[in-house]
């Protein structure tokens, strides 16, 4: 065949990175699903005493996400695109040595955040917890190692057409890389300290723009991406349909990352931004609906091979709970369906159906497949992977399906209002049903751990009978060069070239023929920056207005203030002890929820809270009116015995906050921070020192007259560390409610609210409530626009 | 042309070449067939819905907002609430009848819920605030004053005035309420503060719940 042997070149794939890969994505998933089921038994046996500080769900839930997410998927995903892009390119990968560098720096990542999260290191902000040491070397890392290598190796493919897997690797290497500049928008206070540059209600939408595209481009991307390759090579069959693969997958980078403020219906956030966030949700969903169904079709009818079997049942499983996982962000994209769920254990059992189900169940699918090919020698134990098989599917299903139930008793007592709309259950009624099902969850936990186990054990047995040395094909070809050169593809005739009509007509039906794509599956680059594109633009309309019209976005409220500097200490000691992870701060505008905690949020409100902890998830009751609600006192007690005070509570004691003195540096530290982010606080060292000491001690005396201790130890009642964080607690809501003296009008509420009021006083015979005059307008279209300059 | 006509039953038939498009990828290959109908309709529809229902919402039309919506939604249910009431007075014989009144109390109970357990803890045991279980009260000798400290606070403001913050039928409902608790005590309480008074009057005669219906129209 070959005509010069000069222009002749050989090459191999690297299999040693994929194996190295997928030996830590089984080790970490192993210790994943163990911490899983630990996180879980800190909510069915909170301490009791604070005798282990990191022992808390707060503390150990980022890191139970951290393990399933970007350890246990995230490698698995890595294993999964070295290994199909090197054969979809017919190339080696090509630099071994950044592989290697992607590989320990990726692992030593994990370890970094796994030691620093549960010591309190954290930013407090959702999905990006780790302090931001860890998520520059993250950004760094994903971009010099990873896509470098990528889009490098993708240049020097041998072939010129690119198979749809990979169009979905270039999607989720460039989102991710831009995706994660966005944990890169804080301040650092130190080596292990930083405090978001936004505040609240744009620090919001930056939290949920950043773990709804971690979840988009880290999980559904790359999960749809090694389906496409391994579903058919599992099944030796063709994919159903190239037209539906073409347009699942545009449809899919062009609405996807719009639909990020989905996840803040009925907070604060100007509501055109959450509408926007609703219809491309619901696109989002349908659109990666379009991605199962052709891969489900491709499903249909075939007959596999026995020893490829396994694999198959575990891939097939993979897509259809990706399937369902769809059908639950369409659901989750709507206002009305969210205004019920949201808080509830349904959103925790929808990320768990993500990352259990869909995500590791197309991992492991496709680790089955894989390991007889990586040491070339048959699966240790057939009858194993079957074990395994049944073992993560019951996983799977303990964790989300009582999940779903919890959620629905949630909503059910929370909303619940006789027919004079009175509101039935107290919060804490539906903490005993949750209990249930949370042993249930843990059982699941367990069984997926143990079923990782069996595979670890099946896996350590095969490598044991590996080939020695492995036969490692080389494939001989001619010089690149021609290879890589573009193909020609004839111009398809329109069958309507001899029908009498219009010229744009038969124009039309060879567009939708699809064959101009396959210039586009010619060049990696033009999808990169598509998605780049795209990504900006969606960025651009629905992020940025927010900081650029924050005037009229946030209306100022002039009777909130600043955090007194033992108030900052108390919402420091907030974020450290991760209390958002069970308690909201956000009365959304419904009524059950005005009903139980009081006037509804307001975006103002938020402007001194760098990070925003208005939280995902109600263990507990919404914090936000909190101040006055009960005595410090009683906070007090709670923290250090919550069960004393609520009986139900899932809680953990922070007994060790009342024997821990207030670090007047560490105040004053956060002081410093806080005025260098240009919060007004004049303060010096002494001044400090003074305010934390009278506001203190005035805490402490009504903790004391009401029967608390003076001092426990050495330590004064006045020193110790509960008092910040009960001033902090206090502090909640308070301003909105200021003495009517120092209130003055939101800065925007202008005739529009006046003829409100009338209107609303003409639907009501009630003449005046307050509720219907202290609402402050959202943002609407036309004052963006007056509000150009 | 055939190649475009073949309807999705034929998936299976891995064979027939007609319906393979012509490239291989690490020997993957791919049917031609067209795109599910349903799919194409499903997204075309929630595409041709998103925009009328961004601009309902958001051109700047009153009373469409969450916030407004919601304000309409509790406007209803306080006119629910009162419709069968009507406009109360904040006198004597009002509030006694709706102190003997239980079906209204629990009203009264959900406001006192929000607003007064603070001070007076769950079930008004008494915290910062006075007990209000037992036969003892600081500013109180007939059930009428309980209206007027709800109205103009006491304890110079440690009590707060609620009258700017409650409607009238609020505070009947609420002083109600506070009426009806006394006696409840279980000894658990704050210790007594202020003198014992009298107990309250008995119920009024039956005749003024007559009114209630006639109120409705």
């Amino acid at each position: 065949m070959m005509r010069d042997g000069a222009s002749e070149e050989s090459y191999s794939y690297d299999d040693t990175i994929v194996r190295c890969f997928l030996t830590v994505t089984l080790l970490w998933g192993f210790v994943a699903a163990i911490t899983a089921a630990l996180v879980t038994s800190t909510l069915l046996h909170p301490r009791q005493d604070a005798a282990v500080e990191w022992l808390s769900f707060g503390r150990l839930q980022p890191v139970g996400v951290w393990l399933f997410f970007m350890a246990f998927i995230g490698n698995g995903v890595f294993a999964g695109i070295y290994y199909s892009t090197q054969r979809l390119c017919k190339a080696r990968m090509w630099s071994g040595a950044l592989s290697w560098l992607h590989f320990f720096s990726w692992q030593a990542i994990i370890i970094a955040a796994l030691v620093s999260l549960p010591n309190g290191i954290t930013q407090g902000r959702g999905f990006s917890e780790a302090e931001w040491p860890i998520d520059l070397a993250m950004t760094l890392v994903w971009i010099l190692f990873f896509a470098s290598n990528f889009a490098m190796t993708l240049s020097h493919r041998r072939l010129r057409r690119m198979y749809v897997s990979l169009w979905f690797y270039i999607a989720a290497v460039v989102g991710m890389g831009l995706n994660s500049l966005c944990t890169l928008f804080v301040f650092p206070t130190g080596l292990w300290k930083s405090d978001s540059l936004a505040t609240g209600m744009q620090d919001a939408l930056l939290q949920a723009w950043y773990s709804h595209n971690v979840t988009l481009f880290l999980l559904i991307m790359p999960a749809l991406g090694l389906a496409y390759y391994f579903v058919p090579k599992v099944l030796s069959c063709p994919i159903h349909s190239y037209k539906l693969t073409i347009v699942s997958f545009w449809t899919l980078t062009l609405v996807g990352v719009w639909a990020a403020p989905r996840l803040l219906h009925y907070t604060v956030l100007s509501e055109w931004v959450s509408s926007l966030g609703m219809l491309f949700g619901i696109l989002l969903g349908v659109a990666v609906f379009g991605g199962v169904t052709n891969l489900l079709l491709t499903f249909r009818g075939t007959e596999v091979e026995k020893s490829t079997n396994a694999s198959m049942r575990f891939l097939k499983w993979g897509v259809l709970l990706l399937g369902v996982y769809a059908c639950e962000e369409i659901a989750l994209s709507v206002k009305s369906i969210r205004a019920h769920v949201d808080y509830s254990e349904w959103i925790i059992a929808h990320s768990q159906l993500g990352l259990m189900g869909c995500g590791g169940m197309l991992v492991i699918g496709m680790a089955y497949w894989m390991i007889p090919k990586l040491f070339e020698t048959g699966i240790a134990s057939s009858k194993a992977v079957g074990l395994h098989f049944w073992l993560a599917a019951v996983g799977v299903l303990l964790c989300v399906l009582p999940g779903y139930a919890a959620g629905f008793v949630q909503s059910g007592v929370w909303n619940a209002m006789d027919d004079l709309g009175i509101l039935k259950y107290d919060f804490a009624e539906s903490t005993p049903f949750l209990k249930m099902m949370w042993s249930l969850q843990m059982l699941g936990g367990l069984a997926y751990f143990v079923g990782l186990g069996v595979m670890l054990a099946n896996y350590t047995k095969t490598w044991m009978n590996r080939a020695k040395p492995y036969q490692v094909p080389v494939y001989h070809v001619e010089a690149s060069a021609k290879q890589n050169r573009p193909v020609s593809t004839p111009e398809p005739v329109s069958i309507l070239e001899a029908a009498p009509v219009l010229n744009v007509a038969k124009k039309v039906d060879i567009w939708t023929r699809l064959n101009w794509h396959q210039r586009w599956e010619q060049s990696p680059l033009k999808i990169a920056v598509l998605v780049a594109l795209v990504m900006l633009l969606a960025f651009t309309i629905e992020v940025v207005p927010l900081f650029v019209f924050a005037g009229s976005n946030v209306p100022k409220i002039a009777s909130v203030q600043p955090y007194t500097p033992l108030e900052l200490m108390g919402r420091h000691i907030y974020l450290t002890e991760g209390c958002v992870k069970c308690h909201t701060q956000m009365v959304r505008p419904l009524m059950p929820e005005t009903k139980r905690y009081g006037e509804f949020s307001q975006p103002g409100e938020f402007v001194y809270d760098q990070p925003a902890q208005w939280g995902n998830r109600r263990i507990g009751p919404d914090l936000a009116r909190e101040s006055g609600k009960q005595t410090s006192f009683w906070h007090w007690q709670h923290l250090a015995s919550p069960r004393k005070t609520s009986p139900d509570s899932a809680m953990p004691s922070y007994r060790y906050l009342l024997d821990r003195p207030i670090d007047i540096e560490q105040v004053d530290e956060l002081v410093q921070a806080a005025r260098e982010r240009g919060v007004g606080y004049e303060t010096d060292l002494a001044e400090v020192k003074n305010s934390v000491s009278k506001q203190a001690e005035s805490v402490a005396a009504e903790i004391v007259s009401k029967g608390g201790t003076v001092r426990r130890g050495n330590l004064m009642t006045f020193d110790s560390q509960a008092v910040a964080l009960i001033a902090y607690l206090q502090r909640l809501g308070a301003d909105l409610s200021a003495p009517p003296a120092a209130k003055t009008k939101p800065a925007v509420v202008g005739k529009e609210s006046t003829a409100r009021n009338m209107k609303a006083s003409q639907t009501t015979t009630i003449p005046s409530h307050p509720e219907l005059i202290m609402t402050v307008r959202n943002f609407d279209m036309d004052e963006m626009f007056t509000a150009l300059p | 042309m055939s190649d475009h006509n073949h309807n999705a039953a034929d998936s299976n038939e891995a064979s027939s070449d007609d319906t393979m498009t012509d490239a291989s990828f690490d020997g993957i290959q791919q049917h031609d067939h067209p795109l599910p109908k349903w799919w194409i309709w499903l997204f075309a529809g929630c595409l041709i819905f998103a925009p009328p229902y961004f601009w309902y919402y958001h051109n700047g039309t009153e009373g469409r907002s969450l916030a407004d919506q919601h304000d309409q939604l509790m406007a209803e249910n306080l006119k629910l609430q009162f419709s069968q009431m009507g406009e109360l007075k904040a006198d004597r014989e009002t509030l006694l009848r709706f102190t003997y009144d239980d079906s209204w109390l629990r009203v009264g109970r959900s406001i006192f819920k929000t607003n007064c357990v603070s001070c007076h803890g769950r079930d008004g045991v008494g915290q910062v605030g006075p007990n209000l279980q037992d036969d003892h009260y600081k500013n109180v000798t007939d059930i009428a004053d309980i209206l007027r400290v709800l109205e103009n606070g006491a304890n110079a403001g440690a009590m707060p005035a609620w009258k700017s913050k409650f409607s009238t039928n609020e505070i009947v409902l609420v002083s109600a309420y506070v009426a009806s608790l006394r006696g409840k005590s279980d000894g658990t309480g704050k210790p007594a503060e202020g003198r014992e008074i009298a107990p309250w009057p008995p119920a009024p005669p039956q005749e003024a719940s007559a009114e209630e219906p006639a109120s409705q129209g």
